[in-house]
Parts: C-alpha cells; sequence; structure tokens
C-alpha cells in the first residue's frame, strides 16, 4: 500500500476512534450499570485497542509474527477481565 | 512488551480485586473526573495521529512537515500531562492517598506509572522533532523513528484500556 493511501486509513480511523471514545464515555455517564454495559464499554476499547495497533502503529501491514503480539495481548487482557467481572 | 505485560498485570490484579470489593469500586470510580479523562483520551489518541502523520511525512521526505506533525503530536502529550496533574493535584487536596482505600491504591498506581511513560514517551518525541529538524531521517533508515513512534503507541493503547477500565466499567 503507498504512503498516501496509508495516510487516508489513518485519517478515517482516527475520526472513528474518536467517535467510539465520545460513544465510550457517553455510555459510561448513563446511569444504567449494568454489566452488559460494562462489557459492552469495554469490548469497544479493544476493539480501540486493535485499531491502535493495526492502523497506527501499522502492524496491519506487516506480514510475519509481528503483527500479532499486540492482538494476542489485547485477547488475553479481554478474556481475563471478562472472566474476572462475570465470575 | 514489557510494558504492556506490566500494565496488562496491573489491570487483571484490579478487575480480580474488584469482584471482592464492587460495592467499594462503584462508589470511588464516582468521585473520579471522568470528563477531564474524556480530554485526555482525545488528547492521546490526536497525539499517536499526529505521530502516525509525521512518520509517512518522513517517508515522503515531506521534513518540515513531520517536524511540524511531531510539534503537534508533543503539544497534545503536554494537555495530557496539564489535564492529568490537576488531576493528581486534586486527588491530593483530598487527602487522598495510595492507603486511602483498595481502588485508590489500584487507581493511583496504575494512572502514576502511567504518567511517567507519558512523560518518557514526551522526551522521545522530542528526540524525534530535534532528529527530524536536523534531517536525520532523510536516508531509508526510520528505524529510530519508528521505535519511537511505537513507544508513543503503546503509551496511547494503555491508557485506552484503562479510561474505561477504571473510570467506565
Amino acid at each position: 500500500m503507498n504512503i498516501k493511501n496509508q495516510a487516508m486509513i489513518t485519517t478515517l480511523g482516527y475520526i472513528v476512534l474518536v467517535g467510539l471514545t465520545v460513544a465510550t464515555y457517553q455510555i459510561g455517564e448513563t446511569q444504567n450499570h449494568s454489566l452488559e454495559i460494562s462489557l459492552l464499554v469495554f469490548a469497544i476499547a479493544i476493539l480501540k485497542g486493535a485499531m491502535i495497533s493495526e492502523q497506527f502503529m501499522q502492524l496491519g501491514f506487516v506480514k510475519g509474527i509481528w503483527r500479532w503480539p499486540i492482538l494476542i495481548w489485547l485477547m488475553l487482557l479481554s478474556s481475563a477481565i471478562y472472566i474476572a467481572f462475570t465470575a | 512488551m514489557a510494558e504492556l505485560l506490566v500494565f496488562g498485570l496491573f489491570f487483571v490484579s484490579y478487575a480480580v480485586t474488584r469482584i471482592d470489593n464492587i460495592e467499594l469500586f462503584e462508589f470511588y470510580q464516582q468521585n473520579l473526573d471522568r470528563r477531564s479523562a474524556l480530554w485526555n483520551t482525545l488528547a492521546l489518541i490526536t497525539s499517536s495521529y499526529f505521530v502516525v502523520q509525521a512518520v509517512l511525512a518522513v517517508k515522503r521526505l515531506q521534513q518540515r512537515q513531520a517536524f511540524i506533525f511531531m510539534l503537534l503530536a508533543l503539544l497534545m502529550g503536554l494537555v495530557f500531562m496539564i489535564i492529568k496533574t490537576f488531576e493528581f493535584a486534586h486527588h491530593i487536596d483530598q487527602g487522598i492517598t495510595l492507603s486511602t482505600n483498595t481502588f485508590y491504591m489500584f487507581y493511583l498506581s496504575m494512572a502514576f506509572f502511567h504518567y511517567l511513560h507519558v512523560a518518557l514517551g514526551m522526551v522521545i518525541l522530542a528526540v524525534l522533532a530535534n532528529n527530524i529538524r536536523k534531517g536525520c531521517y532523510i536516508n531509508q533508515d526510520h528505524n529510530g523513528l519508528e521505535s519511537g513512534a511505537s513507544y508513543w503507541h503503546m503509551v496511547d493503547l494503555v491508557w485506552i484500556i484503562l479510561f474505561p477500565l477504571v473510570y467506565l466499567m
């Protein structure tokens, strides 16, 4: 992928990240703090983390093992948090 | 990766400790300034975005543009640090310390540990900006620039997890 396209994809990713951040804040501000809401908020955070890894760190454009460590970290973390919140 | 593992252990410990202290954690979460945390999140995401643009500008051989993007990234990092410093100062004014209760022990430890990483990240960004200004990345060797940028994105990534876990959930 050429640099111009990477810049455009990053800009789109940035706009999505800002939108998801504001949405997360709005959801968190609701008085309804059910387990489902908490897990939804965290799922959005994990998605944002994956976007940081794939687009900002540009690991989505990398072939081989370097793409995976951060995504695996996010998966392990989300599993542990899910277990802790639903235990 | 070492930093991510340490923060990962912090996050999991926080979540596991919360199981037996849900009421305490939820009560003291309400004392945190969520609006400041929102602005901090937006500042770090914006800063990360400027760092990506700086790296891409270097690859396009647009050194001046890259330098400006790096300065903007530094500015956003500074915004984060100022907001967070006021937040810490507010807690200190309230007499809140690590030993106030379990929630604050975790919150202050994680937030301050992250704060130190932001401070170090800003030093790295300043060095990168200076190197760009001096034209150090004009040849094809961008490894130092990309490593520094990745560190800053890692700092952003950790905050993106910390923000909902401690402030919103």
